[in-house]
């Protein structure tokens, strides 16, 4: 049974709806929306180069970009994270108190200002 | 022939949890349920493709096709562990960025797009660069 | 199989769509952080691009290089810059119009050099007829390598690749005359920090089971650049890469215990040194520079397979580089220089 006609109707529907993903990344309000759409693209990309693979025959020249690419995609999505985190940090942010998300608690970490570790010192002394 | 008909419905499954995923990527109202679809419907959808191609190498048995299949499942596997975690990381960067709440209240229920809700004040301001 | 039918058109014109919004995004946003995530995204799609024209090692050195790094890179530098891209000060309209005016010219010249240029996948092209088929034909007589990419990359054109890793290093050494300060300077160039004890516990046991396994992989991807698509410049990539997961996953300080600075610096120079030094022996025992036949007697083998001990060394020395490269960029990006408190 030739499967070939199979998988590359798998392959346009994935890249079609990789291109229903990508709205996500050109118009998501927040950039964490964006790395979350980048993230889903990257993740598919690997499963499109396995199939490239697999309609031309030869899986096994594939197979290391594949891992590659997975691995990388993990790094790429976790450091946007992190360095999200980081600008994050200093910025003030307008209190409104219906719609922002409840905050962190004693758990988020404190910004190294003097007032912040005197806080923490008066905090800990019992 | 039970192995060309497992390859299809496999994949078929993956592309129906993709769609499922788009769907709920473009639809959901908030970043936190988007969050829930992307990362766990694409991780489901990427093991059943990824599935698929290793039952279509496994038609032709030897030692190379094999060994092809080991590293795919080691694939398989380390996307189970990976795309998790990278959904982990998002979320928590979002959650101590304190990315605001989706409330069903009369401002936000509107049927205007994501780009007039964001200069209503629903997102603050140094969370859409 | 069909060879033929490996050009889907389908396939081209959704990347290629993909592509150009990508590309456009990229420059109608106005944070830098959300460019720099869909320009990562543009590399992904050009990787997969490449992909299938089944330009394998370029594909792999994409993934690696523009995917992964230029985005960290993109990521680390904007936070020294202000996220907003300001209104224009009066004046700047000006050089803008003259800018996209130079670009404009510049643009119409190149695309009329072009017309110099023979045709898309010509047969009868210089490079088809003279270049290619030795390429092609001999590389395996002569040097033993399989791969022909790695045997024109290492071999044939080593001097390209030689002045890449010089290259590579020059830019770590650049990065560091710009960033790197003591601590004793009481100024810092980010403030604000965020202490990062490595509380996370889901990216630490991500980060346990996983980089063990890429480092391995990377060492696979070097040593096997002979047999498959792969080679040293990949290899110390995803190397690198391996050590900037590690210090995302815990803490800087973690990750800089475990590659001190001192042995980053030595591992830049020393697989240039290695490289160049390859070279140099080559030319002391009497051949041309690089020409590894040189080794034959050195290491008792015939000269087919010096050569490809040749270009298994040179690639381990490009490797080095390569890995200890990118871990000095991103000490020295994310921390502001002074390699105490980062991410």
């Amino acid at each position: 049974m030739n499967l070939e006609p199979f998988f590359i109707a798998m392959a346009v529907a994935i890249l079609f709806l990789m291109l229903c993903n990508l709205y996500r990344v050109v118009a998501g309000p927040t950039v964490i929306d964006r790395m979350l759409g980048m993230n889903v693209i990257g993740t598919k990309t690997t499963v499109l180069i396995v199939l490239i693979g697999v309609i031309d025959g030869r899986v096994d020249l594939f197979i290391d970009i594949t891992l590659a690419y997975a691995l990388l995609n993990f790094i790429t999505t976790i450091a946007a994270a992190r360095f999200y985190q980081r600008l994050a940090q200093p910025a003030p942010r307008d209190p409104r108190e219906s719609l922002v998300a409840p905050s962190a608690g004693p758990e988020v970490e404190e910004v190294d200002t003097p007032a912040a570790v005197a806080d923490s010192v008066r905090k800990e002394t019992p | 022939m039970i192995l060309d008909i497992l390859v299809i419905l496999a994949m078929l499954t993956g592309l129906l949890f993709f769609v499922a995923t788009t769907v709920g990527i473009i639809r959901f109202p908030d970043f936190y349920s988007r969050v829930h679809a992307a990362g766990k419907g694409d991780t489901l959808s990427t093991t059943l493709f990824l599935g698929g191609a290793i039952l279509f190498l496994l038609r032709d048995f030897g030692t190379d096709t094999l060994l092809t299949a080991g590293k795919l499942l080691l694939i398989v596997f380390y996307i189970f562990i990976a795309s998790p975690t990278a959904t982990h990381a998002i979320i928590d960067a979002g959650y101590e960025f304190r990315v605001p709440y989706w409330t069903r209240s009369k401002k936000d229920n509107s049927t205007k797009g994501d780009e007039e809700s964001m200069d209503n004040g629903f997102y603050p301001e140094d969370l859409k660069g | 199989m069909t060879w033929d039918a490996s050009l889907l058109w389908q396939f081209d014109i959704l990347v290629l769509l993909m592509m150009v919004i990508c590309a456009v995004t990229a420059l109608a946003l106005e944070g830098l952080l959300s460019s720099a995530i869909v320009t990562g995204v543009y590399s992904f799609l050009i990787c997969l691009m490449w992909t299938h024209m089944m330009a394998v090692d370029v594909a792999f050195t994409e993934a690696a290089v523009g995917a992964a790094i230029s985005t960290v890179i993109f990521l680390g530098t904007a936070q020294y810059i202000s996220r907003w891209i300001k209104k224009d000060r009066p004046g700047e309209q000006g050089i803008k119009q003259l800018t996209i005016v130079i670009a404009v010219i510049c643009a119409v010249m190149m695309l009329n050099a072009t017309r110099d240029l023979p045709d898309w996948a010509d047969p009868a092209s210089p490079a088809s007829k003279h270049l290619s088929p030795e390429y092609i034909e001999q590389a395996y007589h002569e040097t033993a390598t399989p791969n022909v990419v790695t045997a024109v990359l290492a071999d044939y054109r080593s001097y390209d690749t030689m002045f890449e890793a010089v290259v590579v290093f020059a830019a770590a050494l650049v990065v560091m005359v710009l960033l790197r300060r003591t601590s004793h300077k009481h100024r810092k160039v980010l403030h604000l920090r965020p202490k990062r004890e490595g509380r996370d516990t889901v990216l630490r046991g991500a980060a346990q089971s996983i980089i063990p396994v890429m480092q391995i992989f990377a060492l696979y991807v070097l040593c096997h650049g002979h047999y498959s698509p792969g080679g040293g410049f990949q290899g110390g990539v995803i190397f690198g890469a391996s050590f900037i997961l590690l210090a995302l996953c815990y803490n800087l300080k973690f990750s800089m215990n475990r590659f001190r600075e001192h042995a980053v610096l030595w591992c830049c120079a020393g697989g240039v040194l290695l490289y160049a030094g390859i070279g140099a022996a080559c030319l002391g025992l009497g051949w041309n520079f690089l020409g590894y036949a040189a080794l034959a007697d050195l290491l008792g083998v015939s000269e087919k397979m010096a050569r490809s001990h040749g270009i298994l060394a040179v690639e381990v020395g490009v490797g080095i580089t390569v890995m200890a490269v990118m871990v000095s960029l991103y000490y020295d990006l994310a921390s502001g220089g002074d390699l105490e408190d980062g991410l």
